[in-house]
């Protein structure tokens, strides 16, 4: 089975015509549609440009999300993959409060924004730290995975050549444990999301979140289909630019491996 | 070869999957559950919507004291957690009438959601300690509703009818209510917000208003007072469909409502007890309730509504070129 | 929302199954013990620390909140809330793995259904299931349906997506060997081709299972449908912090159960695999 890979045009028709396909058959199916729930898809595109495609809309409505977002979801990865790293490393600590970490991993994070609110207030910073909250699981739980599965061969390697500890972490142990780290990030992302939204509807700061409630209390139908489609939409190209990044910096990693595989 | 599915089958049953459901989800609509007959008053059954609240008062009393039994009608209630269930709630079927805010019943028509007013559930009160109040503690300076300029208020909703209120109130005591900063925060976090110096002032409604009064906090001046008193501000509501197919029982719940209304004002104690057994609030709390709702005695018209929407676009909250009439919004057989 | 440590990742994650390294098993338990407990009850002393330091009734303690979980399990309502929240997670899971599995399997047996479909299904798996519950909640109302509907197009991405990932892996030397020897179909569809891929299936079913509860809880908490996550809603509305509190740690130890119960699970259903083979005899 061989794909034309020589073609360009094959593998991109293949991957669109099914999307293409669907929309246009919503299209066509809602064309006439009086139901209150499921507008024409004629007018969810015209709430969609009308909200997301204006530049001062979006100032307001998608701004606020991006900033939370980058900043819970950076505070998240760093902090994780750091105590994540750490927890790797040292068995007995990572055993000890390995319970205490299953508990606190298992809270709804949506649950905890009362909490938040009492705690931090109802400003950026409480939602920041709410998705870095949520968000911290999954990383940390793939770093000390990830940490703890680098070959054992390789640590002990290292240790007998006396490679300082500096080194070995950020040459062995970190890229070794890098392909966890990043499946652990992605899935991070993905919680970020969902917590900002969440998030977003206390203060009315603007954002998506609030977007998508200010609709939903005004029966605006259309514009919640929009901001639907809008999430969808940054959720993607966030998660191609996780990709991208994950792709650059894992084929350093293959290639720094391959490099001292062929130097034996 | 393992080729044997066909994708593009499963693909398009798939999407006649989805077209079905969003077809038949369109068209769900609540059956009657009554039976009309050609005169006299119509046998009903009827489940109305409400929020477990001091304002609901009214339909308690009236299954308790009768009112709607003398109307042909046994009712229950259904005890929604969020307001925002009342309306899917309707559409679906599961509720025949329901108690929503009167800025959610005007946004609902004006969505053609399929929904009208029939009755008027309370109306802003105005006396000095009503059923809703600005809270704020007693070291900040704030005794006065212009007082609130440059302070942080909790509202429940921007651009909500809360706001609007105490920007009014600003404003009718001279202040510039464009120097009053509105926070939105839901109730439940609004009491604990204000002990913890989130924010100067809140906008509470009862038991709230006695909740935070226990942990110290006064009560500056009631929103209502001199903005909207008298006009509806929740109200009773069923769907479009309903009405004109049960214009009969919707007649006889609205004759029901307004003795249960008369009767709630005349007896406040009555009010009290009855909110002892059909809300969840704390019966101490229950006992220290200062103001309580002003029930609507008269009939609603498409007038009264009407005035409260251009109070509502005189103060920005709604868009003058979307709102509806006041007509439109309240039920005409 | 939380999902375990494998996820879906087009890197090539060696052994996509095994992920926790069995550890020594008999020898060093009793310290450990000690320590774990000692780690939680350091964790204990610090929420106790807080309550006292924070406005009154803020942050109810550690003791408060026990006390009244325990009085809530002698209550009805409680438990009725739990299996109304593990009734909706049940079904919900089941959904995704009765669609999910065998859809799944089926595109990724083929790549031109793959290829075709991965637009599609990388666009909708980004699609928070926050964004759609007020739609699904306009039309559906606060009931279990609700429930039922969103997590079910929250949780079906993984394993959907991990089960096309799965039908990929199947080693390509016994799938020529079974073409070679002419065995019949439906003889290598149930001994070579579920098996090889049941162990990837099972990690996206395993990250499936946990979403799956997450969501649950948070539709219940955001929608009002009945279950503890609207204990917790209507806990937060009539002002009982304790009980709030009591309720999120409800969530919390259910998160916990279903985990122990999936690690089982997998244990039976996959003894034979390589990762579950332990090296050394304990």
């Amino acid at each position: 089975m061989r794909t034309i890979r020589s073609h360009w045009l094959g593998p991109v028709a293949l991957e669109m015509w099914l999307p293409l396909v669907l929309v246009a058959t919503w299209w066509f199916v809602s064309a006439g549609s009086t139901s209150v729930y499921f507008p024409p898809l004629s007018s969810i595109f015209a709430s969609f440009a009308r909200d997301w495609l204006n530049p001062a809309q979006l100032d307001r409505n998608l701004l606020p999300s991006l900033q939370l977002i980058g900043a819970g979801y950076a505070l998240a990865v760093v902090s994780g993959i750091v105590c994540g790293v750490l927890l790797g490393l040292v068995d007995t600590l990572e055993q000890a409060t390995r319970p205490l970490l299953e508990v606190l991993r298992a809270i709804p994070g949506v649950a905890l924004l009362p909490i938040f609110i009492v705690l931090f207030g109802i400003d950026a910073q409480m939602k920041v730290l709410l998705i870095a909250f949520g968000s911290f699981w999954p990383v940390l739980l793939n770093t000390v995975d990830g940490v703890r599965g680098v070959e054992p061969l390789l640590r002990d390697v290292s240790r007998v050549f006396r490679v300082g500890p500096w080194r070995r972490l950020a040459q062995i142990i970190l890229p070794g444990a890098s392909p966890q780290i990043f499946a652990g990030a992605r899935t991070a992302l993905a919680i970020s999301l969902i917590i900002m939204v969440v998030a977003e509807t206390v203060g009315g700061n603007g954002g998506i979140g609030y977007f998508l409630l200010n609709a939903q209390r005004s029966f605006a139908i259309s514009s919640m289909w929009g901001a639907i489609l809008a999430l969808g939409i940054l959720g993607y190209l966030l998660n191609i630019l996780f990709r991208i990044v994950e792709r650059s910096v894992l084929r350093w990693h293959r290639l720094q491996q391959s490099r001292l595989e062929s130097s034996r | 070869m393992l080729t044997a599915r066909h994708p593009i089958a499963a693909v398009a049953a798939g999407i006649l999957a989805l077209t079905a459901l969003a077809g038949c989800a369109g068209t769900a609509e609540a059956p009657p559950s009554a039976s009309s007959s050609s005169s006299g008053p119509v046998q009903a059954d009827i489940v109305v919507g409400v929020g477990g609240q001091l304002s609901n008062a009214d339909v308690y009393l009236a299954i308790s004291e009768g009112f709607f039994e003398d109307e042909s009608l046994t009712a229950t209630t259904s005890t929604l957690t969020a307001g925002s269930d009342a309306v899917p709630l309707l559409l679906k079927g599961d509720l025949d009438f329901a108690a929503v805010d009167m800025a959610t019943a005007i946004n609902a028509t004006q969505q053609n959601v399929g929904i009208t007013t029939v009755a008027t559930n309370i109306v802003g009160n105005p006396a000095d300690i009503g059923y809703a109040g600005i809270m704020a503690s007693s070291g900040s300076g704030i005794d006065r509703p212009k007082d609130l300029e440059g302070k942080k208020v909790q509202v429940n909703q921007l651009g909500g009818t809360a706001e609007v209120l105490t920007r009014a109130a600003v404003e009718a005591d001279g202040g510039d209510a464009s120097a009053v900063e509105f926070v939105e925060i839901a109730p439940p976090q609004a009491v604990a917000a204000l002990a913890a110096g989130q924010v100067d002032a809140a906008v509470l409604s009862e038991p709230l208003v006695t909740v935070a009064k226990g942990q110290g906090f006064d009560y500056v001046f009631n929103p209502e007072q001199d903005t909207i008193p008298g006009l509806p501000a929740f109200v009773f509501v069923t769907t479009t469909a309903f009405a004109q197919q049960n214009p009969e029982v919707v007649a006889q719940f609205q004759a029901a409502i307004l003795a249960a209304n008369a009767f709630a004002n005349a007896n406040p104690d009555a009010i009290r007890e009855t909110a002892k057994t059909s809300t969840t609030i704390d019966p101490a709390v229950l006992a220290l309730v200062e103001g309580l709702p002003a029930f609507g005695e008269e009939p609603i018209t498409g007038d009264q509504v009407q005035e409260f929407i251009d109070f509502l676009v005189g103060h920005g909250a709604l868009d003058a070129s979307a709102v509806p009439a006041g007509d439109a919004v309240v039920w005409a057989p | 929302m939380d999902m375990t440590h494998d996820d879906v990742s087009t890197v090539d994650v060696p052994d996509a199954v095994a992920t926790r390294p069995e550890r020594s098993a008999r020898s060093g338990r009793g310290p450990i013990i000690v320590a774990q407990t000692g780690v939680i009850i350091l964790a204990l002393l610090v929420w106790w620390c807080a309550s006292a330091m924070l406005p009154a009734g803020i942050v109810p303690g550690p003791l408060d909140t026990f006390g009244t979980l325990v009085a809530l399990t002698t209550t009805v309502p409680f438990w009725g809330a739990v299996a109304e929240t593990v009734w909706s997670f049940g079904v919900s899971l089941v959904l995704c793995i009765v669609i999910g599995v065998p859809l799944g399997l089926a595109i990724g047996s083929s790549r031109i259904a793959t290829q075709s479909t991965r637009l599609v299904f990388d666009f909708l798996r980004t699609i928070p299931p926050i964004a759609i519950l007020p739609l699904v909640l306009l039309v559906f109302g606060p009931t279990f349906e609700m429930v039922v509907v969103v997590v079910a197009l929250g949780a079906i991405w993984p394993i959907l997506i991990q089960a096309v990932y799965a039908a990929g892996q199947g080693e390509a030397l016994l799938k020529d060997m079974a073409a070679s020897f002419r065995i019949p179909r439906a003889w290598y569809v149930t001994r070579i081709f579920l098996p090889g891929a049941l162990p990837f299936v099972m990690t996206g079913v395993r990250v499936g299972t946990t979403v799956c509860l997450l969501l649950t809880i948070t539709a219940e908490l955001l929608g009002g449908a009945p279950g503890v996550g609207a204990e917790i809603a209507e806990a937060q509305v009539a002002l009982d912090n304790p009980q709030m509190y009591a309720y999120v740690m409800v969530a919390a130890i259910l998160g916990l159960l279903v985990n122990l119960g999936f690690w089982a699970v997998q244990r039976r259903l996959l003894h034979w695999h390589a990762s579950n083979r332990t090296g050394t005899a304990s």
